[in-house]
């Protein structure tokens, strides 16, 4: 039977003068259903890399994703961008909300690239908002906003076409600790609520072993999976 | 609207909804715009005076000339009902018939001296071949003289070409002399001469600078009898239901008529330059074409700068399910739209050059007469030539974002992310 999210023998290397430089070497992982899980490691060890070709934003040179059992590496641009857009929901360090446009807009953009009408994705980028509590915040642009409503506002873009799956890279790495706890708090109860399979990277030890299953990274592969 | 579309405006505005796109733009775009719509006003108003002499030539020549002139050259004298019924079966478009006769006189005054024809027309039936009546500048429809002037006690009343009035100073009710110079028995270079007066009833703008220099229009009956002639007429001028079968209702006629008549149409003289007009528009057309490419190029240049600046914003739509299709699809839509922005704003400039181009010409004749035969110009929007620059501007613009618009699809999103 597949798992639901799985990485085969995933190797990531770069060509360089002389040689290849390797940033990930062979990496397996298997993640259930409604799972969470933390990825630590220290910088460079090829943790954000693993992220990114787990949510198809890159592909390995060797090995292969599969979600559901459909083998990620082989599907077209195309393809990939329609998975992206319907199972998986990203957050970043830094928010990346589109600085022209309302928080409402920014939110209601996934919507849209998935084919529903303005108003439709209007109103639903609204309800995710107003259930993020940025009820008053609606119309602002990112630049009006703090760095904690910034970041809930990405979160609301993430989960707004109700992925299967959220990715979620240092999500508290540029917030200050109320601000980094509250998201915390947030990612986890958004996990629970939807049943959401949660794939975080950090540097936040802390924030790390509050996960059922923390892996640690170092130079490409893991050192441990359990911490 | 196309969300793509959308998208793309509101990258272009900053964000701006549509009531202040425009403004919004920011001065680079501006420029660019500027420059695209200079290239689409230079093309539109140099297709447009092109468009306007052909018009302005074919409308003089068919207000003055008719759609077929045939001459007597032989010695038959067919009435002129024999002849149009001749005509008449001969052609099946045929409309209406006037009859003429031609003299060749010298005018004399205002101490000058210059050659000139005159040309007896029949007031009964000219207007429904010609359009003189409305080529008339000053003064009235008056020829020859009234059917009370038996003993020709005045002079008779002409009409004279405006380039005529003014060389010899002649003005409403001013009379002038000519002579006509007529072969005597009395040996090969022997002449009689005859002189007649006329007073001047109107002045005519025939459009073509020969013409206003040459023309005294009067009756036909009096020229009839200044020419001595006993021939009804010189010739027939013909109007056809449509004018460009002219020249090939000229063969036909040719071959009912025979060789005793000299049968032409209103484009053979002017034939070559109607050829010229028609294989120049090609390459003028490319030559200004230059313009737009040139202002393409800024185009590119300020899209380019956008993908720069945004390679956060592309990767974050990649990763929120834009495919690279859709990112090069977002910044060829904002070549369309600076296309559009340009070929409108092109086309509004068009529109003030060109009424620009019709006032200096009109105020200090640019085009001499005596090199472009016309003596106002002025310019006609064919729409086939604007939807042409339409287009090509647009597709312009289109394939100058395709630079761009690659670069962005292939920008990595991972290094878009990796900074704010």
């Amino acid at each position: 039977m597949n798992s639901f999210l799985t990485a085969r023998g995933v190797t990531k290397s770069y060509p360089m003068a002389g040689g290849r430089l390797e940033i990930l070497k062979g990496i397996d992982l298997t993640v259930e259903k409604g799972e969470a899980i933390s990825i630590v490691g220290s910088s460079g060890a090829g943790k954000s890399t693993f992220l990114h070709i787990l949510g198809t934003l890159d592909r390995p040179t060797l090995g292969k994703v599969l979600h559901r059992g459909l083998d990620l590496t082989k599907m077209s641009d195309d393809e990939l961008a329609k998975h992206r857009n319907a199972t998986m929901g990203f957050v970043f360090q830094f928010h990346h909300l589109l600085s022209e446009f309302s928080a409402l807009e920014n939110v209601a953009m996934p919507l849209r690239i998935g084919g529903e009408s303005p108003r439709s994705s209007l109103q639903n980028a609204e309800i995710q908002l107003v259930q993020l509590g940025l009820k008053d915040r609606l119309h602002h642009k990112p630049s009006e906003l703090s760095g904690g409503e910034q970041q809930r506002v990405a979160i609301a873009r993430s989960i707004v076409r109700r992925p299967e799956i959220l990715f979620a890279d240092e999500p508290t790495g540029n917030l200050d600790t109320q601000n980094a706890a509250r998201i915390q708090e947030l990612l986890f109860e958004l996990q629970r609520s939807m049943g959401l399979t949660l794939v975080v990277v950090t540097h936040d030890m802390a924030f790390a072993e509050r996960f059922p299953r923390a892996l640690r990274m170092r130079d490409g592969h893991w050192e441990s999976r359990n911490f | 609207m196309n969300f793509r579309f959308w998208l793309a405006t509101r990258f272009l505005s900053h964000g701006t909804q549509s009531k202040r796109f425009v403004l919004s733009l920011g001065l680079p775009a501006a420029l660019s715009i500027l420059g695209l719509a200079i290239g689409v006003a230079s093309l539109t108003v140099a297709m447009a005076v092109v468009s306007g002499y052909e018009a302005t030539l074919r409308g003089a020549l068919i207000d003055v000339f008719g759609h077929l002139l045939v001459v007597k050259t032989g010695d038959d004298q067919p009435t002129l009902e024999t002849a149009t019924a001749k005509l008449k079966s001969a052609l099946p478009d045929f409309v209406a018939v006037t009859p003429f006769i031609t003299l060749e006189a010298i005018i004399v005054g205002n101490q000058k001296l210059n050659g000139v024809i005159i040309q007896g027309v029949d007031p009964a039936t000219v207007d429904k071949v010609l359009s003189l009546k409305s080529r008339i500048v000053r003064g009235s429809f008056q020829l020859g003289r009234s059917e009370n002037d038996n003993n020709r006690t005045s002079p008779a009343h002409a009409l004279i070409g405006k380039a005529l009035a003014k060389r010899f100073g002649l003005d409403l009710g001013a009379t002038f002399k000519t002579v006509l110079p007529k072969p005597s028995a009395g040996g090969a270079s022997a002449f009689v001469s005859t002189v007649a007066e006329f007073k001047v009833a109107g002045i005519v703008d025939f459009g073509k600078a020969d013409y206003d220099e040459r023309t005294v229009l009067t009756s036909i009956s009096e020229a009839r009898i200044i020419g001595n002639l006993n021939s009804a007429f010189t010739g027939l001028r013909v109007k056809l239901k449509d004018p460009d079968r002219a020249p090939q209702a000229a063969i036909e006629l040719t071959r009912t008529f025979g060789s005793a008549w000299w049968i032409t149409d209103w484009s053979e003289g002017n034939r070559n330059l109607f050829q010229a007009i028609k294989y120049e528009r090609i390459p003028i057309f490319l030559v200004i074409l230059i313009m737009v490419i040139a202002a393409s190029f800024n185009v590119a240049s300020n899209i380019f700068i956008g993908v720069l600046r945004r390679t956060s914003d592309i990767a974050i739509l990649r990763a929120i399910g834009f495919s690279k299709r859709d990112i090069a699809a977002l910044f060829r839509a904002q070549g369309l739209i600076f296309g559009i922005l340009g070929v409108i704003s092109g086309l509004a400039l068009g529109g003030v050059f060109a009424g620009i181009f019709v006032w200096l010409e009109s105020a200090f004749q640019l085009l001499p007469p005596e090199v472009y035969k016309l003596n106002n110009i002025g310019v006609q929007f064919n729409f086939l030539e604007i939807s042409l620059v339409v287009v090509t501007a647009i597709a312009i613009c289109i394939i100058a974002s395709l630079g761009p618009a690659t670069r962005a699809a292939n920008l990595d999103p991972v290094e878009g992310l990796r900074n704010e």
